[in-house]
């Protein structure tokens, strides 16, 4: 009876907001970006250390440090693999692509311009880094701003 | 339910959803603005730089041309993440819109 009465007050309670449904499904139904990855984060800041520690060998030729250089890309594809996996994730997938592209001018380029002139000067090495360190940044910046899982509905 | 109830509801809603959006824009407002002034600041600073490095030799003009370039590339990703942090502002609002609902028509109740 007692659970009849109570089950009664929920049904009319309902019934009255009910009109509110569709708006709540259709707010909560869709996030527009990524929510924050905790270990995505941990991984572009590492692999952001490792790039600009492999930069600064490059007063010396190419030839010597291609191992190193080989190791820091493939942490970088591991990462940008997990990334394109994420979903509403396009954003940042376009920041590591120009990051990754052997055309442009951040680490990408910078790797293909020491391969092809073998070594590069000190100064341009510094200047380059700081622009490659901020590439990173941006990137672990937007991440660090994303929904933690906790504060999302 | 009669009318008073679902003008008092949406009111109350109509209130915080209000407030709510003025605070999500303000912030990103200002957000925006800092980083953008930030990134203008940092530009004239290293174009200065680099000026001077290739005047003293240090630098050569294809080093700037590359590094001019690399901070052509910088200033799109700051824009892509500026694209990236107003859709979390925008998810935040929902979540936001969603609380309000829930905490409105839980006091109703």
């Amino acid at each position: 009876m007692v659970v009849c009465k109570h089950l009664n007050s929920f049904i009319q309670s309902f019934m009255k907001f009910r009109f509110l449904l569709p708006l709540f499904f259709l707010i909560t139904g869709c996030a527009s970006i990524s929510h924050y990855d905790q270990y995505i984060y941990t991984q572009t800041t590492s692999v952001k250390v490792d790039a600009l520690n492999v930069m600064d060998l490059a007063t010396e030729d190419f030839a010597s440090h291609q191992q190193e250089v080989k190791q820091v890309i493939t942490n970088i594809d591991k990462t940008y693999e997990y990334e394109r996996n994420r979903k509403n994730n396009g954003i940042t997938i376009k920041l590591w692509d120009k990051l990754n592209d052997t055309t442009g001018h951040l680490f990408a380029g910078f790797v293909k311009r020491w391969k092809n002139e073998g070594k590069l000067r000190p100064v341009f090495i510094q200047e380059s880094k700081k622009e490659v360190g901020e590439a990173f940044d941006v990137i672990a910046q937007l991440e660090s701003k994303k929904i933690k899982p906790k504060q999302a509905q | 339910m009669a009318a008073i109830e679902f003008d008092e509801l949406f009111d109350t809603l109509k209130t915080g959803i209000a407030g709510l959006a003025k605070t999500t824009v303000n912030d990103y407002l200002a957000q925006a603005t800092e980083e953008g002034q930030n990134a203008l600041d940092g530009m004239k600073a290293d174009i200065q730089q680099w000026s001077v490095s290739l005047a003293a030799g240090d630098m050569s003009t294809e080093d700037l041309k590359f590094l001019v370039a690399g901070r052509k590339e910088i200033i799109e990703m700051r824009g892509l993440e500026q694209v990236g942090i107003a859709e979390i502002q925008l998810d935040s609002f929902k979540n936001g819109i969603v609380n309000l609902i829930i905490t409105t028509v839980s006091k109703v109740i």
